[in-house]
């Protein structure tokens, strides 16, 4: 028979929500045909896969979508590029997130993320087509938003940081009105080329 | 019961919870003040004119999209198989792609390797999406029968997982 120690550990395993195992730790992947680095972490009911976008996709993706050569180029090496995926998997109440919240940590300090909003001013200025403005804003990651349990988006988030650059991010939510954050570590900005 | 038996057990359990933490939920967060769904009309990739209005009396899946967007994509087969086992019901679907043009959506969708047979609508010049409350792509929502807003889903969903076909078809029986 079970003794009452392990029926108790039994219990209290089938009580606990699904976390994975081991969960708050980032996941550091290599894709072995691309050399696209990758990276992922589960925690608190969330979880945040953020992925290297080359230059050369960054290009590719936007001079099909209507930008001028010199804007692509200024997104394609004026900043280091992420496809990213946030994910509320289980935080039952819902949360809240706003990427001016993130932070950029470097042997130098934090920075912000550069914003959907940051980016707009630029195309206004160099007068971007209003469809390729269009374009962009879905593009990006979503500045805020909502997630109920199952909702996520993927879009991308950019840092204003050299092409190659090594840094931490620090990601923060709401869940309920309560501040939560977690540390993704060891991310390095893509190169021109990932091999 | 051996002695290996208990942790045999617990072992089991863990893995049970891995397998738990890879399955994603399919899931709509329901709206509990039911707002009212922005009317449109808008073209299929055919020229025939769609206006949502015209659905009373249905359930309609409102899904927004574009090509580029690699969960809508994702989540295209899955409406396809959703539409096939709800049309013919009191039942209506309207993927409105954002932004791109009819060559682009056929070169998609020819893609796919699978038919899509519900209607593609297009929103050019993107003046739909801004009348919704969609913040990112893809965004759906569940229309019920009195043209009101009853579901919303941020992210690609599988269409036909049988929990969400459960929730559109209990809108269809209450019309």
């Amino acid at each position: 028979m079970l003794s009452r120690h392990v029926l108790a550990g039994v219990i209290a395993i089938c009580m606990m929500p699904a976390v994975p195992l081991f969960g708050a730790e980032s996941v550091h992947t290599t894709d072995a045909d691309t050399g696209i680095e990758s990276w992922e972490i589960h925690t608190q009911g969330v979880s945040l896969r953020l992925a290297q976008i080359l230059p050369d996709q960054v290009r590719g993706f936007y001079s099909a979508r209507g930008f001028d050569a010199e804007s692509v180029e200024l997104l394609a090496t004026g900043a280091c590029v992420f496809q990213t995926i946030f994910r509320n998997e289980f935080a039952k109440r819902g949360i809240e997130f706003n990427l001016a919240d993130w932070r950029i940590l470097t042997a130098k300090g934090e920075q912000a993320l550069r914003l959907e909003r940051d980016w707009q001013q630029e195309w206004a200025k160099r007068r971007v087509s209003a469809s390729a403005r269009t374009a962009f804003h879905f593009a990006l990651y979503p500045t805020e938003h909502h997630y109920e349990i199952g909702d996520w988006n993927m879009g991308m988030t950019t840092y204003a940081l050299p092409l190659g650059s090594r840094f931490d991010l620090r990601f923060v939510w709401r869940e309920n009105g309560e501040r939560r954050e977690a540390v993704l570590h060891g991310m390095r900005c893509a190169k021109e080329t990932a091999k | 019961m051996k002695p290996a038996a208990p942790f045999v057990l617990v072992f089991a359990l863990l893995l049970l919870q891995v397998a738990r933490a890879d399955s994603t939920p399919q899931t709509m967060t329901a709206l509990p003040d039911k707002p009212a769904a922005p009317d449109f009309t808008l073209k299929d990739a055919d020229r025939k004119l769609h206006r949502l209005s015209e659905q009373r009396g249905k359930a309609v899946l409102v899904n927004f999209w574009a090509t580029w967007c690699p969960p809508c994509r994702r989540e295209m087969p899955s409406m396809q198989r959703a539409w096939e086992k709800l049309q013919g019901g009191n039942f209506e679907m309207y993927a409105v792609n954002v932004g791109e043009d009819e060559d682009t959506i056929f070169g998609f969708t020819f893609s796919t390797g699978v038919e899509l047979t519900f209607p593609i609508l297009l929103d050019r010049d993107a003046h739909v999406i801004k009348a919704w409350p969609v913040v990112a792509l893809p965004t759906s929502f569940v229309i019920d029968p009195q043209g009101r807003i009853v579901y919303r889903a941020v992210g690609g969903r599988e269409w036909d997982d049988p929990q969400l076909l459960r929730q559109i078809r209990e809108l269809m029986d209450n019309k």
